[in-house]
């Protein structure tokens, strides 16, 4: 269980929490969703002081739609993003994504419906999960402050489930500063494409077992035998319904160096590494 | 536009291995390390559930954790779901297992 928590010192890590206003279930997994998301991360940023340049993450956790809700969204003569729940799931987190890519410049806001239209769009600082208990999206952002403090985020992309350069180039940014891992966090999906580095894989048609549990095991495998720890945050991104992976596969490591015991120094660092398929 | 009623703040990441997705010694791990679980901005963490796919024992499991959760804490403290947010804590949660370890 990872826990953020005030500090009443600089620790070199920054925060914001906020939440959209509640969406309308017809709203959920479309461009209306992921506006709300763009106009609360924005504002957001605004009135925290931090700089987009500065942010490593940004999680967010979404509706989905429910069986009732399609029924009321029916009912009013609208129509759903989905009538499939589980579908709406990914089409959430998607929508969530482009809403946060949007804010930080990542995908122009004049292609912000194009992108929840095409489903082919990413953000490199999104970790979006869905839940049925929720009516709005919160957000929670989590930002660099460099000149301070003794934590540090760092982020990347991986350029597939099996890239582990993307992971170990970080680690030796850690290894360099004397510093240790806090945590991960690290967002996974089965390639859609049904194929890594020009080979096929099972994950998409296994019968037994949805693509996006084998696409969690695999990538917290690997990020777990990189990092040397089994406690790592890897979630699953978009789904197998939803073609594309705007979802960012992001993962943070906080990692804490080792006490100079001459000088008593601490600097800690924090890393986001975030997967992405070409 | 939402609620952004807390403005920029440092923070802390602390993490915790727990037993079950009821265990929820972590807060009085939190405070022992000196943190006041008032100050939790966000919980982010995985459940366990059953491996081939059963989403609604998942979600009992998670919202088992949750309930946990929310009872150890003083409701004016914690918030979840459609609850209001007069403390703005966040809960990032997934309801499916992991291979390696649970956080949730």
């Amino acid at each position: 269980m990872t826990f953020i928590v005030q500090n009443s010192k600089p620790t070199g890590l920054q925060a914001a929490v906020g939440q959209t206003r509640k969406l309308k279930p017809h709203e959920i997994g479309t461009s209306d969703h992921a506006l709300q998301v763009t106009y609360s991360v924005r504002a957001m940023l605004k009135e925290s002081g931090i700089s987009k340049e500065n942010v490593h993450l940004v999680l967010i956790k979404c509706p989905l739609l429910t069986s009732a809700k399609v029924e009321m969204i029916k009912a009013a003569s609208k129509t759903p993003a989905t009538t499939d729940t589980y579908e709406s799931m990914a089409k959430s987190r998607y929508a969530s994504a482009v809403g946060i890519a949007v804010a930080l410049d990542e995908i122009e806001s004049t292609r912000l419906k194009e992108a929840i239209w095409n489903e082919t769009s990413w953000s490199a600082k999104a970790s979006c999960s869905s839940g049925a208990e929720l009516e709005d999206c919160h957000i929670l952002i989590i930002a660099s402050d460099p000149s301070v403090g003794n934590l540090r985020a760092s982020s990347t992309c991986m350029e597939d489930a099996i890239d582990a350069g993307a992971v170990l180039r970080i680690l030796s940014e850690v290894k360099r500063e004397h510093g240790e891992v806090l945590q991960v966090f690290a967002k996974a999906e089965a390639d859609p494409r049904g194929k890594i580095r020009g080979k096929r894989h099972t994950m998409n048609t296994d019968s037994d077992i949805h693509s996006t549990r084998h696409a969690r095991a695999a990538v917290g495998g690997l990020i777990a035998g990189l990092v040397g720890d089994t406690q790592v945050y890897v979630s699953v991104s978009s789904c197998a319904a939803v073609p594309a992976l705007l979802q960012a596969r992001c993962i943070d490591l906080h990692h804490t160096p080792k006490v100079d015991a001459n000088r008593g120094a601490r600097k800690d660092r924090v890393l986001q590494v975030a997967e992405t398929f070409a | 536009m939402g609620n952004t009623e807390l403005n920029m703040t440092s923070i802390s990441i602390l993490k915790f291995e727990v037993s079950s997705p009821a265990d929820v010694t972590p807060l009085e791990k939190l405070k022992g390390a000196g943190y006041d679980p008032r100050h939790i901005l966000g919980v982010v963490g995985k459940s366990e559930g059953e491996p081939l796919g059963s989403l609604i024992r998942e979600r009992s499991l998670i919202y088992q954790a949750m309930d946990a959760l929310t009872t150890s804490l003083d409701h004016s403290v914690l918030t979840y779901g459609n609850q209001s947010s007069p403390n703005r804590l966040l809960l990032f949660s997934q309801e499916e297992q992991r291979a390696f370890s649970v956080h949730t």
